[in-house]
């Protein structure tokens, strides 16, 4: 009898539970870095180039699933700025301005300014001074482009509507990531490691 | 009558406990992959794996404990569970790591307060496990009509 119980309860609740599936995704904005819209994975990141857990993500993980299944189509990698309004990120969003800008001129000069941002965080972290680390890694002719870009309106409201979306999609904390593989979703909050996302992104694509 | 009704109570408690958090994390085993990466306990390599397995032996085990198969070692096994997660809480707390449960969800830090809940549920779990025992020195005591 008591057996007998058991089993209906638990076929109450699997019937409760199991049906459960992610939500779909409102994509409307961001920049790609790697991969397209037919790769089996997309990995959606919200970051701010001012906080550290972003720095390590970035040059830990991002850069080597970039290198090693985005350049392949594996993962689509799209990056949304998020700077945080917080009194330690004063400069975040200048931050974010270059990036959105140096997006405008190409993926390589986007890679390259996003490199050099998380590379000389502590720098220009001081005093704001960002300008010349972008300088380093861009050639003359792209530099005076994105310095141009950087006085075009559309560059802070390319940046509100990513705030606006990471809004929606209640990001809470940098970095956060969505990533869609299979008609799932799934929301992460925090540094992921090259190792743990490089297994998580084989168990899916082999 | 008493006795069933703590036996009922005892099994609904650790199986719920159980199937909802293996449940959880089943639905999103990459951040609880990021929260056992947290505790700085287990090798990088071993971490997916682990948060792809965890889940799926909790939901066994609940389920076990509900259909009251083998119920006093699958108690035993989440008694040991149990206790081997509050063994890796105290160490971490103790290493000063600030570290996510993982346990229900993403929201919760760990603190003292964790480890009090997870040795609360010790209770049912222990109290299925020595329910024999229990119960025969209960009938004993029991003043007879």
């Amino acid at each position: 009898m008591i057996r007998k119980s058991g089993w209906m309860i638990v076929l109450i609740l699997m019937s409760l539970i199991w049906p459960a599936s992610a939500l779909p995704y409102d994509e409307s904005s961001g920049q790609v870095l790697g991969g397209s819209a037919n790769s089996p994975i997309q990995i959606e990141v919200f970051s701010d180039f001012e906080c550290s857990a972003c720095r390590e993500f970035y040059l830990g993980t991002v850069r080597q699933i970039l290198q090693e299944y985005s350049s392949k189509d594996k993962v689509c990698f799209i990056y949304h700025e998020f700077p945080l309004s917080i009194p330690s990120h004063k400069y975040s969003r200048d931050a974010a301005r270059y990036a959105e800008a140096a997006g405008k001129l190409g993926v390589k000069q986007l890679l390259a300014v996003m490199d050099a941002l998380f590379m000389d965080q502590a720098v220009w972290s001081q005093d704001g001074k960002i300008e010349p680390s972008i300088a380093k890694v861009l050639s003359r002719d792209d530099f005076q482009k994105l310095k141009n870009a950087l006085s075009d309106s559309n560059i802070n409201l390319a940046i509100e509507r990513e705030i606006d979306l990471g809004n929606k999609n209640q990001v809470r904390s940098t970095p956060t990531m969505f990533i869609r593989y299979t008609g799932k979703q799934q929301k992460v909050e925090g540094v992921v490691t090259y190792v743990v996302l490089k297994q998580f992104i084989d168990n899916i694509v082999k | 009558m008493a006795i069933k009704i703590l036996h009922w109570l005892c099994r609904l408690v650790l199986a719920g406990v159980f199937i909802y958090s293996g449940y959880v994390k089943l639905q999103e085993p990459l951040q609880f992959a990021v929260a056992i990466s947290g505790y700085k306990l287990v090798p990088e390599n071993l971490v997916f794996p682990m948060a792809k397995t965890l889940p799926w032996v909790e939901i066994i085990l609940g389920l076990a404990v509900l259909i009251g198969w083998k119920i006093r070692h699958f108690s035993a096994a989440t008694a040991a569970l149990l206790l081997f997660f509050i063994v890796v809480l105290a160490i971490t707390i103790s290493r000063g790591i600030e570290a996510n449960c993982g346990c229900f969800g993403l929201d919760e830090r760990i603190s003292p307060l964790t480890i009090l809940r997870d040795s609360l549920f010790l209770i049912p779990a222990l109290y299925l496990v020595f329910e024999p025992r229990l119960t025969r020195r209960w009938l004993k005591t029991a003043p007879s009509d």
